[in-house]
């Protein structure tokens, strides 16, 4: 409620009148009867918020995996590659994915709602690594790599094809892979944005490290329990990387204002 | 008391508004202030006004301790939620944007624009020195940080505000304007242009000579590699030689021509990844870039398309396809320029910045590889490649631009504009650069960013088809108005009689070439407003419509004599009336008849008292509570909008419940609460909220310091603020009665005031007076009626000022007295509510022998408590005396 202002202060010695009471009131009546906004809201009424879908000014669900990635997580996926032989590994706070050309819900960001019927905000924020290794054990010397990764939301089981990650991104770094020259070694090049090569063993690609991914949507739900997935799909390669996501969240708000 | 012999009942008159005139109607009253009417067509005295930021509660329990601030919940913080923390105000606005979602409420407070952020909240400063950025603090806005605007209280019109259906536009006097969507502040549109950008593109490092080989025998034509000789046969050397120099090699030179080879028919996966690396291929780039699009190429005769060359293999040499499809290209002299554009998040452009330096390309014929040899089966690795004539398109390239100047806060992204081949395209205009990946109905602009400054153009000229609009950078202006689905701006630095359009919704963007003088004699433009007609352009003595004409506009005289000096005094009542202050008083118009009516004649002479040199501070709007027209101006010698002219339709009243009113303006929620910001007398209290005990007080009061700054609800009042009573008396003053038989003498006896309950104080005033009906002491909470007789104020008879005589009436029918607050004892079943009822009250006022005489009725009020009185009409019982003559001067008859 905003500040009213009543129209006329009581004062003692002043002649009562019910339709001075009455005046008094009609701005009360004017709140009530709608135009509420910021300006209305006492400043205290978001503390409300929780998951209780009867709540009536807001009501939101989250699940999160807490993983800090360092800044040595290629060492990690070297070691826990050995150990999978195709597909994915799960562990408890890190998600891997390797080579799997299907949708697969990222561990941990699964969420089942009540909904009460009306409009939901889905969004879900993440780290994606793509500083995996090659798996040790194969002919060629181990490397970087970094092959792709597409993550998208999914509800009850249908994927939201408006979610899918992808665009363009302005980097400086026009090109990355390796070369091999005559009959030199493998070497690992670098395009610049002025056609500079910059030839580099050992240093960690720009674009291919941690990534903050983010990705949301608005959607009308009818009322029931519907469940919401965030899921990944890495591109099949012959000599597969892991691509690992560690933080990770899922917030799904109902919106009600 | 009976009436007496020979009186004349005289009435009833409802006298409702004012004039100055000598032979007003009786009906007519002299000077009514502070009252309004009401919608039982009474007259009553004003209500507050009641500070917009109430103290609710405070900070600590000292009594005294001024200083404390209000208790916000939940820890939230606001720059200013305390009483005290106004400083001089410049202007107030409110709106209601994007689509009646978001409740906007500005004030021009110091050097700073605030922002009312609610209930239990205060003010944020969303504009002003030292704030910061959002993500800096906790802040909810977006701060935009200045050293401050202006602040300057000196003769000028309030700050002037604009709703718009996506934000508010602000423009500080003087100051540039700024635009506000709820959640970012920030300079509307652009005052200058971006920087030139740099443009990046091959040029030719050595004359080294590009021998051109080509065989008569079998029709084929390939170049000589200048780095390597191993690769040509005998045979070649018969053939003669078109030498030209290297071309395009240097540099941010690009293009398809030697590049990468991915036709290896090898097992090894890993060549699938390799370049073709070497120091010759300096120009080629990865095959997954494809090919370049820029630069002209053309296929000249005798250059005929290449086929799968073969060649006599040495040994342990194969010779690989060479997929070569089209023509031999030739690329032209070319040449390119560039130019840049901010966007910001509202869609606003800025000028397009100067052009780029030249980019060239030198003349190249295209050039393909040729590889020869194989890998061998685990054995050898003979792959070598030769330059042979390449398709056409393998010689365009591709360009980048440097320099990309960021733009200021709120940009979201910059345009890049390019022209097409200027010496082979014959145009050199500039044209809008589609962002490469995500071109189409979304792309709002070629970098959607505010941070790149590179930007790699790989761009067709066949691509290049918007072309860029001639802008013009938003210059200081002081007047705005959206209209026509633009907004208007007027008032301009350097061109006062200006009035300039923006591109339609992009309100900060402004074409050139647009720009228009109504007045012809180059009046300056004091005011703007909408019409349905289109836009009013005011100057100070004269109108102008501006109307569309297809896309173009046009303006005609509405008036040559009568215009505007205010540009904050233009408000629209109800039927599409605009009323407005001109120089010699106010009109009124309406949209069908576009014809300036004069509506203040009968408060001309009231309005000979204005303060000229100020006037264009005056500011008014139309409160849809009272129907009311109320318009603040500075009169009677002071430098402050001290009196308010208020225009029913009919006529017109004066209110003084505000000291000084630098600013009004209407809530346009369902609230329609009348805010002005400015200055009041008063005093300020805090009750607590239990015990309604008043707990602390202090006293603004006019002449000390401080005032009381603030925004103030009008029409409304509360226990928070008891304005001061000495400056806001409502009193009603009849015109000089009687004018009309001015020449009779004529005794008034009696008055009767038809009035309606209002207070009832303890004692009866009857009680207080004596015969005659002169009181002994000045009785709380009635009516003083004061009588003045032969058009004075006061009156001298040898030398000696006579006492006005002075009766009082009560506020209530003593015979059937009404219940009254803290006096009543409420009991369970007798009693009802009651609605306050008319009554009439008689006032003995026994003026002898007089030609006029003027009544003037103000309420009485005790300390701490506000005036009340409400009046219908009133009457009066006269004895006519016969015309005497004996004051009429006499004329000499001459022969």
């Amino acid at each position: 409620m905003s500040y009213v202002f009543p129209k006329r202060r009581i004062e003692a010695n002043t002649v009562m009148d019910h339709e001075e009471i009455n005046q008094n009131f009609q701005d009360l009546i004017g709140e009530a009867s709608g135009g509420l906004n910021e300006h209305n809201f006492s400043s205290n009424a978001f503390k409300n918020i929780n998951t209780t879908p009867i709540n009536p000014i807001c009501c939101w669900y989250n699940t999160k995996v807490i993983k800090d990635p360092g800044f040595n997580c290629g060492e990690l996926a070297e070691t826990l590659t050995n150990a999978q032989s195709s597909g994915f590994l799960e562990d408890s706070d890190l998600y891997y994915q390797r080579s799997q050309g299907t949708w697969d819900i990222i561990a941990g960001l699964t969420k089942d709602i009540s909904a009460t019927g009306g409009m939901y905000w889905i969004l879900s924020s993440f780290q994606h690594d793509g500083r995996t290794k090659y798996a040790t054990g194969q002919s060629v010397e181990p490397f970087w790599n970094h092959y792709g990764a597409l993550y998208a939301l999914r509800i009850n089981g249908h994927l939201l094809h408006e979610t899918i990650t992808g665009g363009v991104h302005n980097n400086p770094v026009i090109a990355q892979g390796t070369v091999k020259e005559g009959s030199g070694t493998h070497k690992r090049v670098t395009i610049t944005n002025t056609g500079e090569k910059v030839y580099d063993t050992h240093a960690i690609h720009g674009d291919t490290g941690l990534l903050p991914v983010s990705i949301d949507f608005v959607t009308a739900l009818p009322p029931g329990t519907h469940t919401i997935d965030v899921v990944m799909q890495t591109l099949p390669h012959p000599m597969p990387g892991n691509i690992s996501v560690s933080n990770r969240e899922l917030i799904v708000l109902e919106m009600r204002a | 008391m009976a009436k007496r012999p020979g009186s004349v009942y005289q009435g009833p008159l409802f006298p409702r508004v004012e004039s100055g005139s000598f032979v007003a109607p009786d009906k007519i009253a002299a000077r009514i202030t502070n009252m309004t009417t009401t919608s039982e067509g009474s007259l009553e005295s004003v209500l507050g006004p009641a500070p917009y930021l109430p103290w609710t509660s405070l900070q600590g329990s000292a009594v005294g301790d001024f200083s404390a601030q209000l208790i916000l919940d939940a820890g939230l913080s606001v720059d200013h939620n305390y009483f005290e923390d106004y400083m001089a105000t410049h202007g107030i606005f409110h709106a209601v944007i994007e689509n009646g979602t978001r409740e906007i409420l500005l004030l021009h407070c110091g050097k700073e624009i605030w922002s009312f952020e609610g209930w239990e909240r205060g003010w944020r400063v969303i504009l002003g020195p030292g704030k910061v950025v959002a993500g800096e603090s906790t802040q909810t806005v977006v701060n935009y940080k200045t050293d401050g605007i202006v602040n300057d209280s000196t003769s000028q019109p309030p700050t002037q505000f604009e709703a718009a259906p996506n934000g508010v536009i602000i423009v500080p006097q003087g100051d540039r304007a700024y635009f506000y969507d709820g959640i970012v502040v920030a300079p509307l549109g652009y005052n200058k242009a971006p920087g030139a950008p740099q443009g990046l593109g091959p040029r030719s490092t050595s004359a080294t000579p590009q021998s051109f080989k080509y065989t008569k025998k079998t029709g084929e034509a390939y170049f000589k590699n200048p780095w390597d000789t191993t690769n040509f046969k005998d045979e070649d050397k018969e053939h003669s030689d078109i030498t030209v120099p290297l071309r395009n090699d240097g540099g941010y030179a690009h293009d398809a021509q030697r590049g990468f080879y991915d036709g290896f028919p090898d097992s090894k996966q890993e060549t699938k990844q390799y370049w073709i690396a070497g120091n010759q291929l300096i120009t080629g780039m990865h095959s997954a870039f494809g090919r370049c699009y820029v630069g002209t190429v053309m296929f000249p005769e005798g250059m005929s398309p290449l086929s799968i060359r073969t060649h006599a293999a040495d040994n342990n040499e194969t010779v690989a396809a060479i997929r070569t499809p089209g023509s031999v290209g030739l690329l032209l002299d070319g040449e390119y320029y560039a130019a840049v554009q901010w966007i910001d998040r509202w869609g606003n452009l800025s000028p397009v910045s100067q052009r780029s330096n030249m980019l060239r390309f030198d003349r190249q014929v295209s050039a393909g590889i040729q590889i020869i040899g194989n890998t061998g089966n685990y054995g050898k690795d003979t792959r070598r490649h030769n330059q042979v004539p390449g398709a056409g398109e393998l010689v365009a390239k591709q360009v980048a631009w440097t320099g990309i100047s960021p733009g200021p806060d709120a940009t979201i992204g910059r345009i890049l504009y390019r022209t097409r081949d200027v010496l082979n395209s014959g145009s050199n205009e500039l044209l809008e650069v589609p962002p490469n990946a995500s071109g189409g109905a979304t792309a709002y602009a070629t970098l959607p960013d505010n941070i790149s400054t590179f930007y790699p153009d790989n761009v067709s000229d066949a691509r290049l088809r918007n072309p860029a609009p001639d802008l013009s950078p938003v210059p200081k202006f002081t007047l705005c108005r959206i209209a026509l689905g633009r907004l208007w701006i007027g008032g301009v630095e350097d061109a006062p009689g200006m009035i300039r359009p923006s591109l339609p919704g992009r309100w900060g963007t402004f074409p050139a070439g647009t720009e228009m003088f109504p007045d012809p004699s180059g009046g300056m433009i004091t005011g703007l407003w909408s019409s349905p007609n289109g836009l009013l352009a005011f100057t100070s003595n004269s109108i102008y419509l501006v109307s569309s004409v297809g896309i173009s506009f046009s303006t005609r005289a509405l008036s040559t004599t009568i215009g505007c000096v205010a540009p904050s005094s233009l408000a629209e009542m109800p039927g599409g009336v605009l009323v407005w202050l001109a120089a010699d008083g106010f009109y009124q118009m309406t949209s069908s008849e576009a014809d300036p009516v004069p509506i203040s004649v009968a408060i001309g002479n009231r309005l000979k008292n204005l303060n000229f040199a100020r006037l264009q501070q005056a500011t008014a709007a139309f409160d849809p509570m009272s129907g009311e027209y109320r318009c603040w101006v500075p009169i009677d010698g002071t430098s402050r909008n001290s009196v308010c002219f208020v225009y029913d339709g009919e006529g017109w009243r004066e209110r003084t419940d505000m000291y000084d009113v630098t600013d009004v303006c209407v809530t346009r929620n369902h609230q329609s609460y009348m805010l002005t910001c400015g200055q009041a007398s008063g005093t300020v209290q805090y009750l607590e909220g239990n015990s309604n005990e008043i707990k602390r007080t202090k006293w603004y009061g006019i002449g000390n310091s401080p005032k009381a700054n603030g925004v103030w609800v009008l029409d409304h009042e509360n226990h928070t603020w008891i304005p001061d009573t000495t400056y806001i008396v409502p009193s009603i003053e009849t015109s000089w009665l009687g004018s009309g038989s001015s020449q009779q003498k004529k005794t008034v006896i009696r008055v009767y005031l038809w009035l309606r309950e209002t207070q009832k104080p303890e004692n009866k005033v009857t009680e207080l007076t004596l015969k005659g009906g002169q009181v002994t002491q000045t009785p709380d909470l009635s009516l003083k009626v004061s009588v003045f007789t032969d058009w004075r104020m006061s009156r001298v008879v040898s030398d000696e000022v006579l006492t006005t005589p002075i009766s009082y009436a009560p506020l209530y029918p003593e015979e059937d007295p009404p219940p009254a607050w803290e006096q009543e004892v409420w009991s369970t079943t007798t009693e009802t509510w009651k609605r306050r009822r008319p009554f009439w009250a008689k006032v003995e006022v026994s003026v002898p022998s007089c030609e006029v005489f003027k009544l003037k009725l103000e309420p009485l009020a005790v300390s701490g408590t506000a005036y009340r009185f409400e009046f219908l009409g009133l009457a009066f019982d006269v004895i006519p005396r016969g015309a005497s003559g004996t004051r009429m001067t006499k004329v000499t008859e001459t022969l």
